[in-house]
């Protein structure tokens, strides 16, 4: 589904990925994992195409996007749940929702926003609102969960859907990824710095970032590995 | 009552406040072959001086630039809709007597001052949208509480692309105005760096005694964080600017009541996205 190589990404001259290779299989929940500043949502938006100074290759199902851009990734199917969402007033959340939604009619797209939106216990009270304007933390990650399943990508990139929940909250948002990997088959990429979430759900692999770059990768074995030592220990026999 | 002098006294009062902030109109596309539902009075360069008692929709079509003086009454619970389209000097008197959900929308090039008095106990609730794109509009919204328990909540929004709008809005509460409420405010939102938005919101208050006086003024860029944003949902430079008026239209004319305004009002919203080159 993707693989990345030997990525390097600088930011105001400081290089913030280096040397990066990952891959995901199809039809895999893969799991990044890292302490704060390792560079997990800096190669989340890479992976969207949110920089253009990079040296390195992605491909997306065998093809190099590399150098495509934000909306040509999202057209072939990857989706990225933001970790902060941005608001932006005076852009009705319904409308936004008709436009992305797929479907042959407007009332099949209503339909179907609505659908979603009681399925992730989403207040409809919401949609009438500005996109993402005066949302909650968890209304935001909700929120991004919908878009998920407006947008029905091949890979979801899905940055901390989990910060900032209460223990009900989360359980509900791991349902709604679980339930979208089975009905749709795609691959996901879950991207947290706590295992909590990873307890409600089915996962294929689990990749560790430090530093920008993935220095470990293995099953979900790891995760127990990461919550037993902490991430210095890798620190360690990583210097 | 002499609207036209109380038009004029205000113009005055603000002239010191605005005088560096006049746009000139171009003689811009007239959109002259709409096809305008038969159900909708239409005025085409001349004058209206009209008593409302019901709820009325009207369309304006002007590709003049003389002055034009419209004068509207309103004696009962109305809704009454405004849409300006073309280009002109136009001068809007509106009283309202009673309860009143106004909505004006302006799309083409134009010097516009609308007045707006509540008389005793009037209820007056006004929703302004102006679609600017390539072309220049230039607005004073002068809003005068004059009698006691008159309430007036005026909402302006500009939407500009490749244009510019100068939004000046004069609220005056009068001596005899108590227990009256005001609210300007006056909102923008720019599509591109070559736009330019100024507001201008101003409160005169002759009589404190009042349940509200309140006035703004925001504006609002789509900055590159919020276009990337929604162009990892599928959408491109133009679509995002479609969506924006789209979004500001609809919900404009989410609250009139008037199916065959609605309807014209997406024909034209059709017309205008489709048809502007917005790059």
């Amino acid at each position: 589904m993707l693989e990345i190589e030997n990525l390097y990404i600088k930011i105001n001259d400081k290089e913030i990925i280096k040397n990066l290779s990952l891959k995901i299989e199809d039809n895999e929940l893969h799991v990044l994992m890292g302490p704060n500043g390792s560079g997990k949502s800096t190669l989340a938006k890479s992976i969207m195409g949110y920089f253009d100074n990079i040296n390195g290759r992605i491909l997306f199902n065998g093809l190099d996007i590399t150098k495509l851009s934000i909306e040509e990734r999202s057209k072939l199917g990857i989706f990225l749940g933001f970790q902060n969402p941005i608001e932006i007033e005076g852009l009705s959340t319904m409308t936004f929702l008709t436009h992305i939604a797929k479907g042959s009619s407007f009332k099949e797209k209503i339909d179907l926003i609505y659908s979603i939106a009681d399925r992730l216990k989403i207040d409809k009270e919401m949609l009438s609102r500005s996109l993402n304007f005066g949302f909650s933390g968890g209304e935001k990650k909700r929120f991004e969960i919908m878009q998920m399943y407006l947008l029905k990508p091949k890979l979801a990139i899905l940055d901390e859907p989990d910060s900032g929940l209460d223990v009900d909250s989360l359980k509900e948002i791991a349902k709604a990824i679980s339930d979208y990997k089975k009905e749709s088959n795609a691959s996901i990429l879950l991207i947290t710095h706590y295992s909590r979430i990873t307890n409600y759900l089915d996962i294929n692999r689990v990749s560790v970032m430090l530093n920008g770059t993935i220095v470990k990768s293995g099953d979900i074995n790891l995760i127990k590995e990461i919550e037993q030592k902490g991430y210095n220990y890798l620190v360690d026999s990583n210097v | 009552m002499d609207y036209v002098n109380l038009l004029l006294s205000l113009e005055n009062e603000s002239r010191e406040l605005f005088k560096r902030y006049n746009l000139d109109i171009e003689n811009k596309e007239t959109y002259s072959e709409l096809n305008i539902p038969k159900s909708l009075s239409t005025v085409k360069n001349s004058d209206l001086d009209k008593d409302i008692e019901s709820d009325s929709s009207i369309v304006f079509l002007y590709n003049e630039e003389k002055e034009h003086i419209n004068k509207i009454f309103v004696n009962k619970k109305s809704e009454i809709n405004l849409i300006f389209i073309g280009h002109g000097n136009i001068k809007n008197i509106v009283t309202n007597s009673d309860d009143l959900k106004l909505n004006i929308i302006v799309i083409g090039s134009f010097k516009l001052k609308n007045l707006i008095v509540g008389n005793v106990n009037s209820n007056t609730n006004a929703k302004e949208l102006i679609i600017c794109r390539s072309s220049n509009i230039d607005i004073t919204d002068y809003i005068l509480n004059y009698e006691e328990g008159s309430k007036i909540n005026f909402e302006t929004l500009s939407i500009i692309s490749k244009g510019k709008v100068f939004s000046k809005g004069y609220a005056k509460i009068t001596n005899k105005a108590i227990n009256s409420f005001s609210n300007l405010e006056i909102r923008g939102i720019i599509l591109d760096k070559e736009s330019q938005f100024v507001p201008l919101p101003h409160m005169n208050i002759e009589n404190a005694n009042v349940l509200g006086a309140q006035h703004g003024a925001s504006i609002l860029f789509l900055d590159e964080e919020m276009r990337k944003y929604l162009e990892s949902r599928g959408l491109n430079k133009k679509s995002i600017d479609q969506l924006y008026i789209t979004s500001a239209i609809d919900n404009s004319i989410s609250t009139i009541k008037n199916d065959e305004l609605k309807k014209f009002i997406d024909t034209l919203k059709d017309r205008i996205i489709l048809n502007v080159n917005i790059e």
